[in-house]
């Protein structure tokens, strides 16, 4: 996966004067963000997609309901394809739906899912649920959400991948756990995706499953790339770097956002917002320029001398 | 070596403002059943002050009947929408509610002491908290009075009453009631705390001093009835 050449020069192109379109109903943006390519399925993916963990489990409240439909058209408006969330998550679904359907439903969206059960036999069920409230006819894909039954599980999203209810299929972990599982899992079966924790302190993937995914052509997705906010409220009161400009990054957000997706082996980051100019802000970082292996390693030595 | 970094907070699904703005959501849909809860709370404080059996059979019955209410339309009905796991906690209500309506219905009266003493000053202290202190702290948090935590309407405020009536019932098996009790004190506190909310400890004290009250009360027991 490396990162499209052409939208880069379109993503140069809407910077400065361009950048106001980012304001305009979906239908009249053409924002250009950078992309990586999921070779298993041949989908371009931008590199700034959005999460739903908390943000968007609002249960019935009509108000943060219409509130999370602003962000979801923002993130849609921007560009942004990829909006994840997980059965696990509350009424997160549900608001994603709900936004969807006020949006009209907007094709654009690459649908990122999960199965949270310990029964396989469960399995079907809830992912049919999970796509009733999205209110899609397919969610793109489909993941083990924290490997629960996941050879069983496993069994199921590759049947359902090979009669076309699903793009892709793969597994998840978050925090750091289970990487000894995940490395198996990524080395011995056919998976599309896999998904986990990735951020500037929470670096132990890029020493086995990071190298691991680029050789096997497994498309990365990133969690808790701010760790849910805690890196931004510890950082927020450094100073940034006086060659920041050096990493394309204009704050704190985009600064430790960048680093994550410009690993060469991540598709995509997912941060989780409730505010439409935060989830502007995170899709500026899949444009622009895109920092270097030797400019990452100046970002996390500057991070570490604070 | 590969490690995991799971904190406290990870485990919560939802984000402060949307637990105060359930608690807003839910007095809109209820009001003014308030009204109603609070009066049957200022009943409790009457039963515990005058304790004629009748009058505690009849606070132990509605306490139990709203412990019920409280688990079916605020729990279940609107709690559960951002928080699945509280569905199973639901039969920690049922087992409150159930032991209330036994200590109600139970063939020997149900005792409080007649004399004004240290037991019962502090539990119509707790009650008049629960019933009338409670729903300010919601302002004392900054946040609109429409996100109170009312008596019978939600399970905190509810569950601090309960605590304070026990806390004077004399006769076996209120200790354990209380226990039960406090189990959603210590699940209430853990949420809060992570929600990073100063009030966490509102209803562990509660529950302490509840307890405390119920262990000195029984020591020197010498309970009257009518």
């Amino acid at each position: 996966m490396i990162i499209d050449r052409r939208s880069v020069l379109r993503a140069g192109l809407m910077m400065g004067p361009l950048s106001p379109l980012l304001s305009l109903p979906v239908q009249a943006q053409s924002a250009q963000l950078l992309t990586r390519r999921v070779a298993s399925i041949g989908e371009e993916l931008p590199l700034v997609g959005l999460g739903s963990w908390i943000t968007f489990n609002v249960g019935n409240d009509t108000k943060l309901l219409e509130e999370s439909t602003k962000v979801i058209s923002a993130f849609l408006e921007g560009g942004g394809r990829m909006i994840d969330s997980s059965p696990m998550y509350g009424s997160a679904q549900a608001t994603i739906g709900y936004a969807l359907n006020k949006l009209g439903k907007p094709q654009s969206v690459f649908s990122a899912d999960k199965v949270w059960t310990s029964s396989q036999a469960n399995g079907p069920t809830q992912m049919a649920e999970t796509q009733r409230r999205w209110g899609v006819d397919q969610i793109d894909l489909m993941q083990v959400h924290n490997l629960v039954n996941w050879e069983g599980h496993l069994q199921t999203l590759a049947a359902m991948k090979a009669d076309g209810r699903i793009k892709a299929i793969g597994i998840t972990t978050s925090h750091g756990s289970r990487h000894e599982a995940l490395e198996k899992i990524m080395s011995s079966h056919e998976i599309d995706f896999v998904q986990l924790t990735y951020n500037v302190i929470d670096r132990d993937v890029e020493q086995r499953l990071l190298p691991l995914a680029q050789e096997k052509q497994i498309a990365v997705i990133v969690n808790r790339p701010y760790q849910r906010g805690a890196l931004l409220r510890r950082f927020e009161k450094q100073p940034l770097p006086a060659w920041v400009a050096e990493t394309g990054a204009k704050s704190w957000a985009q600064f430790l956002l960048k680093f994550v997706v410009s690993h060469p082996a991540v598709t995509c980051a997912i941060p989780a917002t409730t505010r439409v100019d935060h989830v502007r802000e995170n899709l500026e970082v899949a444009t622009g320029a895109m920092p270097d292996a030797r400019l990452r390693q100046r970002m996390a030595d500057y991070i570490r001398q604070l | 070596m590969w490690r995991s970094n799971i904190a406290l907070e990870d485990f919560l699904l939802f984000s402060e403002r949307v637990y105060g703005r359930m608690f807003e959501l839910h007095n809109l849909a209820l009001w003014p059943l308030h009204i109603v809860t609070l009066a049957i709370g200022l009943f409790l404080i009457v039963a515990v002050a005058y304790p004629r059996p009748r009058l505690i059979r009849m606070a132990l019955a509605l306490l139990g009947g709203l412990w019920i209410f409280v688990a079916i339309a605020f729990v279940y009905g609107r709690y559960a929408q951002i928080n699945w796991a509280v569905v199973y906690l639901l039969p920690l209500f049922g087992a409150v509610a159930a032991v209330l309506a036994y200590f109600a219905l139970r063939p020997r009266r149900p005792l409080i002491e007649h004399t004004i003493g240290i037991s019962k000053v502090v539990a119509i202290s707790v009650l008049l908290f629960a019933v009338l202190g409670y729903p300010m702290l919601a302002i004392v948090d900054g946040h609109s009075i429409r996100q109170a935590e009312v008596f019978g309407i939600a399970p905190d405020p509810t569950a601090v009453a309960t605590l304070a009536f026990l806390a004077v019932l004399r006769g076996p098996g209120g200790i354990s009631a209380m226990v039960v009790v406090s189990l959603w004190a210590a699940v209430t506190a853990l949420t809060l705390h992570t929600l990073g909310r100063w009030d966490f400890i509102v209803v562990p004290i509660a529950a302490v001093i509840c307890i405390g009250t119920w262990i000195l009360g029984s020591r020197r027991t010498s309970p009257t009835t009518d």
